[in-house]
Order: C-alpha cells, then structure tokens, then sequence
C-alpha cells in the first residue's frame, strides 16, 4: 500500500510530491526522520530500501535517464520488489509522456500539476491501478510543446492555415481525436487515432558490457564477462488500428527469453526476429534483449561483436619499465563514418604520492589528469573517424613495475548506424489497418553504447 | 468593387482569427516556464479569486497554482484555508480540473468532513454523467473522500455502478470497494464478497484486474473464489494489466497448492515406481524422472509461459517462484524462467531493487544449485555493480562453485579482493574464497597462502581483520594441514610492524586454538610477544592473556595424559607457567579492566589448581565462523532457515511459503472448477446497441455535422426514448440540486458557446437522458430508492 510519492533531485530537494492521504508525511518530515532513523543511509549511494517504523518502508529509485530520485513511502508488501519496479515503471511513463530523453528539473516543475494528474491515474486506493501509456495519455491529455510546434514541418503548417481549419494548427503531431472515441480494438491502443503525417520509427539501441582480461604472461586477450543489451524502441504515429509485422536480420545470434511489450505478447511464436502487433500509439519500447557474449566459441567471433572499438595496452616499456602504450583499433565501417565522445580511462592500483601520470606522445585527443593520481583519462574530439589506429605513449613517474603492471582501461563510446551484434532491421510491413493510399514514412536507427567496458 | 472590400474584410476577418489564435497560444502552449513565473507570481489572495472565477481559464490557473503547492513542500502557504475554495470547482465541466479537485480531497477532505460533504452532491450527480471517464473518476473522487457517514452512500453507488456499461467504470468499483474495505472491515465483508464475485465473473480484463486487486488485498484467504474461474483466467493472464498478473500468479499459487494434487514424479528407468512431489525441494528420489501433473496445473504453468517475455521484472520474478513451489526442479530449470531471470539481470544495476531479483536467485541457488550452475558467468561482478548487487552475487557464486569452475572462480574473485574498495565487498568475497578453499586440500593450502602473502602486501589495513577471519576459519577446517600457514603467520606476528590490532589479535587468538593441534610451536609464540607486550595495544594484550591462559591449560592436560599420577603437574617448572605467570603478572599492571580482571581470573584459577575449569573455559571447540550457503528447504521453509543467506528482511517473507494442503485425489479436485458463468455487460451493450444508447455517438460524424440537425436529431431521440410512467411524470435520475431545484437547469445551458462544445453538450445531454431511462426502465423502483437517499444525504 502506497502512502506517497517523491520526487527529488541528486541532491535531495525536494521537486514534486504526491501525498495519498492527510497523514502522510512530506518530504521534508519523512527526510528528518530518515536521518534520524538510519543516519548513515541518507548519504549512501545504494541503498533502495530503508525500514522506518514497523512497517512502514522507504524505497528509491535513481533514474538512470534523469538526475532525479523518485521516493516511495509504502507499507510493508509482500513482494519488495513491486515498489521498485513501480517507480521504474512512473519513470519510464514520464519520458514517455513528455517525450523527452531526459527531463529537467525545470520541466518537472512546470508540469507538477501534470505529473500529479498522472500520479493520480496510475495509483487508487493505494495500488498500483493504470500503467498503460496510451490510456494514461487518454485520461491526461498530454500538451505539445513550443519545440514540438516548431519542428514540425512549416509545410504542413501553411497547408493547414490555407485549408482554414484554424483549429487544427494548434493540433500538430497530437492524434486529431474524432468526438466520437471508438471503441478500442485492443487494451492498449487509444481509440480513434488519427495523423495527417503517418509515420514510424525503430530505434535500435545495443549497450556493450564487457569485461576483457589481458593474460600476464602471453599478452592475449580473454573475455571474462560479456553481454549485449539490447533495445528496440518503436514509435508509431498512424492512423487506425494497423497491424504491423517487424522482421530482424539477426545473425546467428540467440537473443534469448527478450522482453516484449504487451502489445506482441499473445502473437509471440517463440522468433524474436519475426514480430506482428498492433502497436500502441507514440513511443514505446518494443522489445529488450540480451545476447550472451560468454556463449560465442571462438575468440574471433567475441571481439567481432563488441563493438567498433577494441582496446589493448602494453606495459613495462622503457628503459626503466615505467612506461606503458594504450592501443586503440577503430574499426573501419560502411555504415559509421565516426565514433562519437570518445573516453578511455586509465587507472592503476592505489599509488604513493610521488607517482604521477605522465603522457609522452599521443596521436589523438588530450589527456585529463584526475584528482587522484592513479586515473588519468584520454579524451578524444567530440568525433573520431572510424578505421584509425590510435595511439597513447605514457609513463608512470616514480612507480616500480608492478605498479605500472596493474593498468586498467575502460572504453566509452557511441556511435550510429551499426551495432555491435550486426543486428539489422530487414523490413518493417503494415499488413494491414491502414488504407492503401497512404504510404507512412519509416525510419530506421542503429546506436551502439558502451556500459560498462573494461580491460584488465 | 464591392466583391474586393468583402474580400479584404475576410481576409482581416482570418487574420484576426489568426491573431487571437497566436495570442491564446502565447499565452499557454508556448513557454511552460513564463506560465510557471506567472503561476508563481499569483498572491493568496489572488488565487483564492482565481478559484471563485466564472471564467474556467481562470478556474484552470487557479488549480494548477493549488496543485503545484501541493507538489511542493511550501510551509508558508497554508492550503486548507481554501478548501471550499477549490472543492466548490468539482462541478467544473473540465476534467481536469475535476481530476484536481479529487487530489486535493483526497489529501484533505480528512480535514474538513463538513465541507467536503458539500461537493459530495456533485459528484455524485457526475456518477450519471454520460462519459464513462467522467463517472470512473466520480466513483473515484466518492470513495477516495474518507468520511465515515459517507459510506452507505458510497456503498451504494458502487452497488449501480457494478452493472454500468462502461468497463473503466466497473474496473473503478473494484478500486472504491478496496477503499471501502479498508476503512470498515468487518461491517462490510458481508456487501462486499457478492459484489467482488460479480466483478470476478466479468468478462472484460481492465475489470478482472481490478477484481484482482481487491480480492488480493482484502481477501486474500477466499480462495474458493477463484474455483469457477481459475481455467479461464489461465487464458486471460497475459490480458490483464502487468500488476494484476502479478497478484494473480501468486494467487493461483497458494490456490494450486489448497485444491490441486500434487504432481506425480516417476522415475524413467522403473515406471511402477512413482511419488507424489515433496515440499522439500531437494528431496527427490530419483536421478531422472518424469512429472506428471494434474491437467489444471499443467495449465496454468503453461499460461505462464507467455508471460515470462514479461516487461515488469516482479512479474518475471513471480513466475519463478511459481514454477520453484509448483514443480520438481527438473520442471524449474527447463522451464525458461532461469533464462528469463537471468536476462533482468543482465547489466550492471544502480540502486534500484535488481539486487532483491539476485536475493530471489540466491535462494534457488541455495537450495539446488544445479538450477543457475550454467549461468555462472553472469553473477561475475561488474565494475559499476552497486554494493547490495555485488554481496548478492558472491554469495550466490559461491553456492554455485564446485571443482569444474573453482579455478575461474577463485581467480575472479582475487581480483575483486585485490580491487575493489567497499569493505562489505571485499569481506564478502574473502568469504567466498573461504568457502571455495573448503573444496578440496590443496585449494585450502593454496588460498591460505595467497591470504598471506596479501596480508603482508597490502598498504590498507581495513580488510586486515577479514583476511584473519577467514584464515582462520580455513585453518580451523583443517588444521592438521596448516603447520606450514601458521609458521608463516607467526612470521607476520614477528616482522610486520604495520598489522593493526584487530588483525594481530585475530592472529594470536589463531594460536591458542592451534594449540590443541600443534601445541609444540605455540609455546614459542608466547615467548615472542611477551618482551613487548606493554607496547602492544589493548586488543593484542587481552589475546596474549589469554593464549597464555589457554597453554597452561593444554600443558597441563597434557602431562597429566603422559602421566598418569594425579597432581603430578609441577607448575614451578614448568616453562609455560612461568610465561604465564610473567604475562599475568604484567597484566595486573594494565590500564584496561577487563584485562586486568581476566588475568586475576586466570591467576586464582591455576594457583588454586582448578583445572577442569579451566579447560572447560579454555579448551571450548569454537564454530567455524563461515557458514555454508547451502538451504534445507524442509517441510516449510520459514525465515530461520534465511538466515545464514543474509537476505532483505522482505524478502524473506515473500520466499517463505506454506506446505501442499490437498489431500484429495484428481477428479475430486477437477470438480471444483466447473467454469462459472460470466457476466458480459458488453451483450447489455448491443442490445440497445447504435439505435438507442449509442445512437447520439454515431450520428456524430467527426465534429463535421451542423449544430442545427444535431438538436433536431436530439430532441426526435429524446421523444421517441423518454419512458412516461401512467401518472405522465418522467422519471429521471436526479441529484440533490435538481431535486430541490425543480428547474431543468440544463435548457438554458444547452445553445451557448462555440459550435464544437455544443456539439459536446448535445451529445452530453441526450446520452444522460437514455441513461437514466435505461435505469428507469430497468428497475424504477430502485431509482426511487436512489433519490431518496439522496434526499436524506
């Protein structure tokens, strides 16, 4: 049970509150009492859960998108996990809702009243009641913004104002609702959508997380740990109810038990790779996979699917073996021309003082020396060609060689138009629900990320 | 010339159009942030007009400044005071500012039960309101208003509203009868139990999930409810909204277990040879077997199949547990659900609850490790794992360990050790590394070893006393085996002079239990420390006490086992009595009490030649100081049996579960489930279908009809639906207003404004007109109970 809702920043202010009964306590009194009660936890990075009381729990939520902290206030539940999941869940709805990738402080505040509506639909009598998108935007009509007005196409706008139908101009990319709502054809699908633009998007979006380890003794490369996670975002702006059916070149790869959203739930054959649905309309997350990286045979295979990117260092170099070589190899490709924001962090063991990072030469991109002298990072240009070879010459100033020995590296990077697995979108069919005459424009993206990449 | 100046004027006219147009777009849609600096800007007193305005734009600002101090901790302004301010707005034609006013109540209409009554009449008047939102939120407003008197009419409401076409609006039932529940238990199970069977039969998901809710909530023992519907529900899970699935699943848990056999193991190589499953997880008799289970069971296992693509982790989670309860672990592991469980937690996780999904597979780990053995890889930490993820994962690595994959193990985990900077990690993964070490001998020897060259290597001294924790409890495994760790230890005691007291009293404490092994180079430790046992600090002086105490006691016993005689221990010539002696002798001088209580303790029980209690004192076995991760689930597993697994205290609850309770045999089981009859209101629907109930919808043809056919088309369906009783009065559903009003308000309402929002108001009106004819014709009698309960409110 649900008492109420916070929502903070990452330093804890207050941002928007939700109280689900007079006594439920603000923000500023459960924060008192938080500190009071369990001292230490407050400050804590990780915590997600804190008893106060007998039965009452506080739960946090640390958005990964956001700088923002949700908060719960609940009694005890049987299942902890469900107010976890919940805050992840209201997250999630608020970038959806206000379509954004990442929301502002201010944003927030100049929608708490929104937020509060929101609130108030997908929590009653304490419980979590609706969390379907589309019907939350159904009870919360949710408002175009002036970028939003902006960006779309002044074309459509000048056909609308010489068609006089003044009234629409205002209406934008938001589903024109007839006054009659139809009925629903499936739970998750608003009633009666209707675009003047139709269009659709698929996003694929693969986060590499691998582990390398370099063997001491022969210099070759391992894999300790290694996943892709993978995402395929779907926005859909058409008109009806279509039925449409996506198909992925996947290469070999197993992606698994993947998390489908509820709209490809009941079609599901068991091929990830072949999926029919009718979508819900706007943005939603379609499907989430992981491919295991651990599971490949070869060696060759392993580092042909981690990305473009693939690092490796040599130590003990120089006269006095206090210097060390990072290597990069960018891999050339068709589809991405550059690897964007570029960062490869350095880092060894706990260091005396006297030892100091010190860059000898470098091909590319600075380098960044870190408060504490044992992480020095190597920063690139905001964009850096792909199939170049760069390289980084540095020494550590006073250190013996075991400790230079204990470099470690970790890569992070985005880049377009591939991913990492070669996974491709091979069609994307409207089989049906939508009129012949109209031909929808369809995208296609790729992003490639790095979690969390390490070379040890 | 003529036709030009018309032309300009409509140019102007359009133009003009556009202007204010832009201007109402300035004025909200662009620039949330100049609305906020306007929104703030409104003083008390100006809102407290803005809230009594006839405007509705006005009325609109004024909520959005109420709901934005709501939303924020603001102690100056107290909102109270404008209570019937903001409630008077519930009869707002806006929904949003409708939806407003019920946050606001809700938080305060505890406050102020007086005034809160007042908007009752008007919500209760939206219970009739033709759009099925509108209603859902009324009976959602009613019931959220937690005033005791209100009840009854609440209850009543709820009562109509479980037969409304729309099904929001019996999903809303559902909600307002939890609430209900909540306040007045027991007065009201009575009224309550029918009404949720009715919303369990419905055919409609939104309102079985809603039913759901309720029934986990408030009545989570009826599990006979389900009896009639569990085969159908089977099919309708992955219809249900995600939270509902949620309680569903564990629901039909704990109702599989109370009326449904338990599945029949059988064993491959011998088919006579057969048992029911046990609840004991591990106990299964056979090495390969097949399952047989009770058609319903297989059923909703299968149904659960689907769900396992689930999006929301608790629901994943809850499969799981449901296969781990229902079915032998052979089922569980090819079950998909490991697969399933293992995809949440593929990436690294950042305080939010993914550590409790790694608790929940510790568990399984912990009772048959076979389940997640071939994930073994996956619980390897990663860097940005927040601290609760990582302890999760080593303990549950280390259940997972045997002597294929120990080596990987074991050199992932000296990583972590060498590595990582939280102490509770570093300590839990030295634990694990202790419990690898049990796995065979040579392991033990060589992990002690590299505990030791670490202790003397490592420049941070926190995780010194972990190290001799766990060297102690890998010694204490097998101390035979370890003369060679304990003389490099004792090399430590007498070469490192940056061991911290903790972790050298951990070492001495080390030898006085080695002692009863090896007891021949203990003697010599103790001579070593004693010439510099004043500069020691206080921890390492209590421990030499007592390793001096704990010598003479095993010395004693041992000449006394060599010779036979009684009393022939000479304790003047003893070398070992004399260090004592001298140790106790200096202890009497410390400046700590306790060790100078001990010594004289010491002290008078060997001068008085007490040593059978001293032995009983001294020469106690001490536990091993690890514990095994490996979980008996036997007869019912409850929270003690946990308790070594060090798990969230929630989630021990939700883990522990009850025993198998039905006895029956199969068919008697089956019998139960007789699918029972569903109500569909969706058929009530058709059957006044477009030509009356929907007849005003689909006249209307996307805002494009002309208003003027739209009121001839309203006022010909009215004539033709109005039911007339033989007194020639019309019933009709009236609120308190209107009944002491006597005025049909709605008739000067109706040719106003714009040509869109009359359109919206015909079609409100005559949609309202059908519905309470329909009520009427349905059960006149009980609209009249209707109006006067509304009276007596």
């Amino acid at each position: 049970m649900f008492l109420s809702f916070y929502i903070t920043d990452l330093k804890n202010a207050l941002v928007f509150q939700h109280l689900l009964s007079y006594d439920s306590p603000t923000f500023m009194s459960l924060w008192t009492k938080l500190q009071a009660m369990a001292p230490e936890s407050p400050n804590d990075d990780s915590w997600f859960k804190v008893s106060i009381g007998r039965s009452l729990q506080v739960y946090r939520f640390k958005s990964k998108a956001n700088k923002l902290i949700y908060w719960c206030l609940a009694t005890h539940q049987s299942n902890p996990l469900e107010p976890a999941v919940f805050l992840e869940g209201f997250d999630n709805t608020l970038l959806q809702y206000f379509d954004k990738d990442q929301l502002t402080i201010s944003k927030m505040v100049n929608n708490q009243d929104r937020i509060a509506l929101l609130l108030n639909c997908m929590v009653d009598a304490n419980e979590p009641a609706v969390t379907d998108f589309n019907h939350l935007r159904d009870m919360v009509p949710s408002r175009e913004d002036l970028s939003k007005v902006i960006n779309s196409t002044a074309s459509s706008l000048s056909n609308r104002i010489s068609q006089r139908n003044t009234s629409q101009v205002l209406n934008i990319g938001d589903p024109a609702k007839g006054p009659a709502a139809k009925e629903k054809l499936v739970p998750w699908r608003s009633a009666g959508v209707k675009y003047s633009n139709n269009e659709l998007y698929v996003d694929v979006v693969e986060t590499v997380h691998v582990i390398l380890r370099k063997n001491e003794k022969t210099g070759e490369l391992t894999s300790v740990r290694g996943v892709l996670d993978g995402v395929v975002d779907f926005r859909s702006h058409l008109s009806g109810n279509p039925v449409i059916a996506l198909n992925l070149r996947l290469r070999g790869h197993d992606l698994g038990m993947p998390a489908l959203h509820q709209c490809c739930l009941d079609s599901y054959q068991g091929r990830p790779d072949q999926l029919r649905f009718v979508p819900p309309d706007g943005k939603f997350q379609l499907m989430h996979y992981s491919i295991d990286l651990d599971s490949l045979q070869s060696k060759s295979k392993l580092f042909s699917n981690i990305g473009l990117v693939s690092p490796d260092y040599r130590t003990e170099l120089g006269d006095l073996g206090d210097e060390f070589e990072v290597n990069l190899n960018i891999a050339g490709s068709q589809h991405a021309k550059v690897v964007d924001d570029l960062v490869i962090t350095l880092s060894f063991g706990p260091l005396p003082s006297e030892c100091k990072i010190k860059v000898l030469r470098s091909t590319h991109g600075h380098f960044e020396n870190c408060a504490s002298n044992n992480i020095g990072k190597w920063v690139f240009d905001k964009e850096t060609p792909t199939g170049t070879l760069p390289v980084l010459r540095g020494c550590l100033e006073n250190a013996t060689r075991e400790q230079v020995r204990a470099l470690q590296l970790s890569v992070s990077y985005t880049n377009r138009g591939e991913l990492p697995s070669g996974i491709k979108v091979d069609s994307v069919d409207i089989l049906s629900g939508l009129s012949k005459n109209i031909k929808p424009f369809k995208g296609v993206k790729y992003i490639a990320k790095t979690g969390d990449f390490h070379l040890r | 010339m003529v036709d030009s100046i018309s032309r300009i004027t409509s140019a102007l006219e359009s133009a003009r159009e556009l202007t204010l147009e832009a201007a109402a777009v300035a004025a909200s849609r662009l620039g949330e942030s100049s609305y906020h600096r306007y929104s703030q800007s409104i003083t008390p007193e100006g809102l407290r007009s803005l809230l009594n305005s006839r405007n509705s734009r006005e009325v609109r600002d004024g909520m959005k400044r109420v709901a934005s101090l709501m939303a924020c901790d603001d102690p100056t302004i107290n909102l109270e005071s404008y209570f019937a301010d903001v409630v008077k707005n519930v009869s707002s034609d806006d929904v949003k500012v409708k939806r407003l006013v019920a946050i606001y109540m809700l938080r305060y209409a505890e406050k102020d039960p007086g005034l809160a009554l007042l908007a009752v009449n008007s919500i209760q008047r939206s219970l009739s309101d033709p759009d099925p939102e509108v209603r859902s939120l009324a009976l959602k407003a009613i019931s959220d208003i937690r005033i005791p008197s209100l009840y009854p009419i609440v209850l009543h409401s709820v009562k109509k509203a479980i037969t409304d076409v729309a099904a929001e609006v019996r999903c809303a039932v559902g909600f307002a009868l939890l609430k209900l529940y909540r306040e007045q238990r027991e007065e009201l199970t009575d009224d309550i139990l029918p009404l949720l069977q009715d919303l369990l039969a419905d055919s409609d998901p939104e309102v079985v999930s809603s039913a759901i809710i309720l029934m986990k909530e408030a009545f989570p023992d009826h599990l006979e409810l389900l009896h009639g519907h569990f085969r159908r529900y089977c099919g309708l899970l992955p219809q249900l909204c995600e939270w509902s699935q949620l309680y569903l699943i564990e629901l039909s848990v704990k109702y599989c277990k109370h009326f449904i056999p338990r599945p029949i193991l059988m064993d491959s190589s011998d088919a006579a040879r057969a048992v029911p499953l046990s609840d004991d997880f591990a106990d299964i008799p056979f090495a390969i077997y097949d399952v047989s289970f009770h058609p319903d069971l297989s059923m909703f296992l299968d149904s659960l199949q689907k769900l396992l693509h689930s999006q929301n982790a608790a629901v994943v989670v809850a499969i799981s547990k449901a296969y781990f309860e229902l079915s032998p672990s052979l089922t569980f592991k090819n079950s998909k659900a490991t697969d399933a469980l293992v995809r949440l937690i593929g990436g690294p996780s950042i305080a939010d609850g993914r550590a409790l999904i790694f608790q929940c597979i510790l568990v399984y780990c912990a009772v048959d490790p076979s389940t997640f053995s071939r994930f073994l890889n996956k619980f390897f930490l990663l860097p940005s794992d927040d601290t609760n993820t990582a302890v999760a994962k080593l303990k549950i690595l280390s259940t997972l360990v045997d002597l294929n994959n120990v080596k990987r193990v074991v050199s992932e985990i000296k990583y972590y050790i060498i590595n990582d900077q939280r102490p509770a990690v570093i300590q839990e993964a030295l634990n694990s590394l202790a419990g690898c070490g049990q796995l065979s001998r040579s392991l033990s020897l060589h992990i002690t070893k590299w505990l030791l060259t670490r202790m003397v290597d490592s420049i941070s001294s926190a995780s010194l006393d972990s190290f001799v924790s766990v060297l102690r409890s890998l010694i204490q495994e097998n101390p035979a085996e370890h003369l060679h760790t304990m003389l490099n230890l004792s090399q430590v005691l007498r070469t490192e002079n940056y061991l911290s007291g903790t972790a050298k009293a951990g070492i001495v404490w080390l030898f006085g239990e080695f002692s009863s092994i090896n007891f021949t180079i203990c003697p010599d430790v103790l001579r070593i420390l004693i010439p510099n046992f004043s500069r020691e600090p206080k921890e390492v002086r209590l421990q030499i006490v007592l390793l001096a105490a704990k010598l003479l006691s095993w010395e004693v016993d041992n000449s006394k086992n060599s010779s036979t005689e009684v009393g022939a221990f000479d304790i003047d010539n003893s070398r070992t009595a004399q260090m004592a002696r001298s140790v106790f002798y200096l202890a009497k001088f410390d400046d700590d009490f306790d060790i100078r209580d001990r010594s004289r303790l010491f002290c008078s029980l060997f001068d008085n030649e007490r040593y059978e209690i001293a032995s009983l004192l001294l020469q106690a076995p001490k536990p091993s100081s690890i514990a095994p991760m490996a979980l008996n689930m036997s007869s019912s597993a409850n929270a003690s049996s946990f308790a070594s697994l060090g798990l969230d205290p929630g989630m021990e609850d939700y883990l522990s579960f009850s025993s198998w309770t039905f006895d029956g045999d199969a068919d008697e089981s089956s019998a139960l489930r007789v699918p029972a009859q569903t109500k569909d209101y969706s058929r009530m629907k058709t059957s006044f279908s477009s030509s009356t109930f929907f007849g005003g919808k689909n006249s209307d043809d996307f805002g494009g009809t002309s208003p003027v056919s739209e009121t001839s088309d309203d006022v010909h369906t009215q004539s033709s639906r109005g039911f007339t009783s033989s007194a020639g009065r019309k019933y009709k559903l009236q609120s308190l207003d209107e009944f002491f009003s006597d005025i049909p308000a709605r008739g000067q309402r109706r040719r106003r404004v714009l040509v869109e929002e009359e359109s919206s108001d015909e079609e409100e009106t005559s949609q309202e007109d059908s519905e309470s004819d329909d009520t009427s014709i349905s059960s006149s009698s009980e609209s009249e109970a209707e109006s006067n309960i509304e009276v007596n409110t």
